[in-house]
């Protein structure tokens, strides 16, 4: 529908041209913006300065960024379980920011999140079965959704079949599992209410590798039965590149490059993304002796710094001039691909 | 603490050329727990040459943590059987006091967690002063200018300064390579790193294990590497070992094991490690199931229940490690020893 | 719904495990735990013999039989330790006095002989001996037990409800709230403990009801403060943050999810808060302010029994006894349930990760 692109007001992104996700988008975030004040004075620490993003139903779009890159801090905020600063975040057709209590709960509903450590976002006195059901119940008492008893037990009971868990477990609990089974139980927790996206905070970090690739595939598997689409956050490159149709990389709470999978790995504009990209080993000798990392000096500066212009500079082999005194913002360079660096874009002005 | 400093070990005999640095021969920890006897590790045997930087490869409950604290002596005794050969002396059968000597100054370890590793309420230089004073008999000054060297070499910008902070002002990958630099402090033949990245940025990462190489090339120190992470291994190590269940199950130079892995756990984690530079989403390939606990286990292949390729004689009986050329080696019963 | 593609579901293991709730798991520790499990035993042993003692043949805890006051322990019939006794101290006499019985002596010593034989009531035996107004100690420790013990726990269980209640709130809440039950809080702690019990006593009356209610009154302020500083440490746990994203409420998150994770600590503090409890009631007997006669209490039997340790000790040293080691037992279950309920002990050192 061409409402989209009337309705985008983002004058800064610039080219209409841009490959939208497919329309209505799921979930539309814009200029969204989470500073957490510091006493004595100081400048408010900016864990997440002017994200956007777009998600269509049945997409995945994946998160990368590395520790402090204020990712985990942005699905937060996108759920509103910490109120933005800034910004708007629209679900369905509906603006999330403005709601609290029930309404907020309500307009959620189709929005869930599952959590990166498998022995700590379950309640360890709960079961399985209790922990699967407690969404239904908190539905259910608010009047969002009617099961009876028996539909209660039915549906955690499918639902423990479609995570790969045998109905048996039901009364077991977290402890008596393994974390590959403990995220599964996450996983159908979140799935109970029948979401249509999925915020998935580091899902598989904590887990080993040969459970890693079982949680992936089930990640896939699910989103092809129920159409379900995921924000996938994660540090893990190759594991995003895995599961994601289009990946955004963060940097210090900025968003620096946004493209599908496929042209980020094969084309990675911004500097910091190519670091990043040859950073990440891979298992196969003779593939790393033939390749050349980029090494970047120093650390990340600390989110609490207020750094002018790029917050990449002080890290950047390839930084001009300008890009210590302006801030690039996130523009188109090729078809779908965005990319906030003054390689790209002249400052404006 | 010692009243008087361990001193050097100048009274080690060289060792003989193509003499191997470190030796194990048939390795057993066990443990017991709350809930029975675990066999953390279960018959290791390893060879390690000068100069060799080996990855020890394995998931959790695979023994690898267990098996470098056994190392350094640092497991209760009473657990642990087998031999370790050091420099051709006996590890184990050693004192106390003769192997309090050697940790720091011959073997080093590194550990996973910088944050936890250093002691928040000692200076970075105190801490690191501490090894260079115990072991090398060095006065406070002399320990001091040594130990700013030390930062220095090990990528710590401004470290004269660096030297008097606490490990909270310094950031993760900063600790970490305060803590090579410990670590390297006394130029040691063997360094043990376990996980010495796994808590780290990727970026972080790369300049980590790029300073422990370039570090321990130019001291010709033996490094054990321990990790999840078979990235790391391939581009790291020269030869690798992976452990499951306590027990090495394939080994080797690193080319010729991910080139062409013999045993099916070795195959099934390379196959499910979703690679970079294959953007094709060809759908990993899991092992079912999960690690197992270490508890209990019957005395057949440990990997059974899990393996595409099983036969019935996996069930029933362990199999023994065959070498199937160059180095390669690997335990199970679909390459049984030849007759 | 589109069948899912050939994803393998793992064959439940077999045999089953039970369900093993983290109950279940701290029960199996403190089992192991052999001080904890005697003290255990112990507790239910008070338990049995003081709250059942209505239905023991004990003799009436209030009935004031002057005759046989101040008897020692014994297991003879009363009848017999008090002619025993009067002969002895005829006998004390006579030697003293260096001359024979006098004939009313004599006639009196008789007149008790026969008052032993007849009258049913010196068939008694006082196991424990009687105090000064001839009462049963065997019957005053069981019937002061009960009244110690029930103070003990319902001051605990009051305790309890208003510290974990208010401390989760408190807790969970944070902002305004927090600061206003803290700083109540911490005025309650200000006040003179003593001071307090003792106006109240003395403006509301002697009753058990009063003294428990004075005892409970400030005593669940520490449990709110530890309860409290649990629920902060909590309220980040992941967990709690699933609770919120699925839209639980406040009240749903504090009762369902916090509270019972703070259990342990909670059971803990309340196994050494009942020893205070009946320590606190035995001072205040002491001093003359807990139960008032003919009620008796393990504090009152101390305190009367002090007034005569030199003379007659076994008046002192049965409720002596019988308080410590109802104290020695709580206070070793407690330490047991915090091995047992420590969450750093559970296993998955070894496997790093």
């Amino acid at each position: 529908m061409n409402e989209l692109s009337e309705r985008d007001p983002k004058g800064k992104r610039g080219d209409r041209n841009a490959l939208p996700a497919p329309d209505p988008p799921l979930l539309e975030v814009a200029g969204l913006c989470l500073h957490y004040p510091q006493g004595g004075g100081q400048a408010p620490v900016r864990a997440v300065d002017g994200l956007e993003l777009r998600i269509g139903p049945g997409e995945t779009l994946g998160l990368v960024g590395e520790s402090g890159c204020g990712k985990s801090s942005a699905a937060r905020a996108i759920a509103q379980l910490v109120r933005p600063t800034a910004g708007q975040v629209r679900f369905q057709g509906r603006e999330l920011t403005g709601l609290a209590g029930r309404a907020l709960i309500a307009a959620r509903q189709g929005m869930q999140m599952v959590f990166q450590d498998p022995y700590a976002a379950l309640d360890p006195r709960m079961t399985a079965g209790e922990l699967i059901a407690e969404p239904l119940h908190i539905y259910r008492n608010r009047g969002l959704l009617t099961l009876s008893r028996t539909g209660l037990a039915e549906r955690v009971a499918e639902l423990m079949e479609q995570v790969g868990l045998p109905r048996a477990l039901r009364d077991r609990y977290p402890h008596q599992f393994s974390g590959g089974q403990r995220q599964r139980i996450g996983i159908a927790r979140a799935l109970a209410p029948r979401p249509e996206l999925l915020l998935c905070d580091e899902p598989v970090s904590a887990l080993d590798v040969s459970i890693q690739a079982q949680i992936l595939n089930l990640f896939k598997d699910l989103q092809q039965a129920f159409g379900l689409a995921y924000l996938f956050i994660a540090h893990d490159l190759a594991v995003v590149q895995y599961v994601a149709s289009r990946v955004a990389v963060m940097y210090l709470g900025r968003l620096a490059e946004t493209a599908a999978a496929a042209d980020l790995y094969r084309d990675p504009l911004h500097p910091y993304t190519r670091a990043l990209l040859s950073a990440v080993p891979i298992p196969d000798p003779q593939v790393e002796r033939r390749r050349q990392r980029i090494l970047l000096s120093g650390e990340p500066p600390s989110p609490d710094q207020l750094l002018a212009g790029c917050p990449f500079h002080s890290r950047c082999a390839q930084r001009l001039e300008v890009c210590a005194r302006h801030t690039p913002r996130l523009r188109e360079a090729a078809p779908g691909h965005q990319v906030a660096c003054f390689l790209y874009h002249p400052p404006e002005g | 603490m010692a009243a008087e400093p361990a001193g050097h070990l100048e009274s080690l005999e060289p060792l003989a050329s193509g003499a191997p640095l470190l030796r194990v021969q048939d390795l057993r920890v066990r443990f017991a727990t709350g809930d029975g006897l675990v066999q953390a590790v279960a018959g290791v045997d390893l060879r390690l040459a000068r100069g060799e930087t080996l990855g020890l490869v394995g998931e959790s409950g695979s023994g690898k943590s267990v098996l470098s604290l056994a190392l350094l002596g640092l497991v209760p005794q009473g657990q642990v059987t087998g031999q370790i050969w050091f420099r051709g002396e006996e590890l184990l059968a050693m004192s106390p006091a003769r192997l309090r000597r050697l940790r720091g100054d011959r073997i080093a370890m590194i550990f996973q967690d910088p944050m936890t590793a250093l002691n928040p309420y000692l200076r970075i230089g105190t801490q690191i002063t501490e090894v260079l004073r115990l072991h090398q008999g060095l006065g406070r000054r002399a320990a001091r200018e040594r130990a700013i060297e030390l930062l220095r070499d090990a990528g710590i910008a401004a470290p004269e300064r660096r030297i008097d902070q606490y490990p909270h002002q310094f950031s993760g990958g900063m600790r970490q390579r305060a803590l090579i630099a410990q670590g390297l402090a006394c130029g040691p033949e063997l360094l043990i790193a376990d996980e010495p990245t796994s808590a780290l940025d990727v970026t972080i990462q790369a300049q980590i294990l790029d300073l422990i190489r370039l570090r321990t090339r130019s001291l010709g120190t033996a490094v054990i590497l321990i990790t999840h992470d078979l990235g790391v291994v391939a581009g790291a190590c020269d030869t690798l070992a992976v452990m499951y269940a306590g027990r090495i199950v394939e080994r080797g130079p690193t080319g010729p094991v991910f080139q062409a892995p013999r045993h099916p756990y070795t195959q099934g984690l390379i196959r499910s490690v979703p690679r970079l530079d294959r953007p094709g989403a060809e759908r990993l390939v899991a092992i079912p199931g999960q690690p197992p606990s270490g508890i209990g286990l019957p005395p057949c292949c440990p990997f059974h229940p899990r393996c595409a390729q099983v036969l019935p004689i996996c069930r029933q009986a362990l199999p023994p490690e065959v070498d199937l050329g160059g180095g390669h080696g690997v335990a199970c019963w679909l390459y049984p020893e030849p007759r | 719904m589109t069948p899912m593609e050939a994803l393998p579901v793992p064959a439940a293991p077999d045999p089953l495990p039970p369900p093993v709730s983290p109950a279940a798991v701290a029960w199996r520790r403190l089992r192991g735990h052999r001080m904890a499990l005697a003290s255990l035993v112990l507790l239910a042993l008070y338990a049995l013999l003081c709250l059942g003692a209505p239905l023991l043949p004990l003799h009436p805890y209030a009935e004031q039989v002057l005759a046989h006051e101040n008897l020692p322990p014994s297991f003879q019939p009363a009848g017999i330790t008090l002619l025993a006794t009067r002969e002895a101290e005829l006998r004390q006499l006579l030697a003293a006095e260096q001359r024979p019985a006098s004939p009313r002596e004599r006639t009196q010593l008789a007149g008790l002989a026969r008052a032993v034989a007849s009258d049913p009531v010196h068939r008694r035996i006082y196991l424990l001996g009687t105090d000064a107004l001839g009462r049963d100690l065997l019957s005053r420790l069981l019937y002061g037990g009960r009244i110690s013990i029930l103070i003990g726990l319902l001051g605990t269980v009051t305790a309890m409800l208003l510290g974990v209640a208010l401390g989760s709130i408190a807790g969970y809440a944070g902002g305004l709230l927090d600061t206003v039950i803290m700083r109540g809080v911490d005025i309650l702690f200000g006040l003179p403990y003593l001071l307090v019990v003792i106006i109240l006593m003395a403006l509301f009356g002697r009753s058990v009801f009063n003294l428990f209610f004075a005892v409970a009154l400030l005593s669940w302020l520490t449990l709110c403060r530890v309860v409290r500083g649990q629920v902060i440490g909590l309220r980040h746990a992941e967990f709690v943050t699933a609770a919120r994203a699925m839209g639980a409420s406040p009240a749903r998150i504090v009762f369902r999810h916090l509270t019972p994770n703070t259990l342990g600590v909670i059971v803990v503090f309340a196994t050494l808060m009942v020893p205070e409890f009946i320590m606190a009631e035995s001072f205040l007997s002491f001093l003359g302010l807990g139960v008032s006669a003919p009620l008796a209490s393990w504090g009152s039997l101390v305190a009367d029994g002090a007034a005569v340790m030199e003379l007659y000790p076994w008046q002192l040293l049965g409720p002596a006894v019988a308080m410590t080691g109802f104290l020695f037992a709580m206070n070793f279950l407690g330490d047991g349930l915090r091995d047992a309920l420590d969450p750093q002990s559970r296993r998955g050192g070894v496997h790093g990760r």
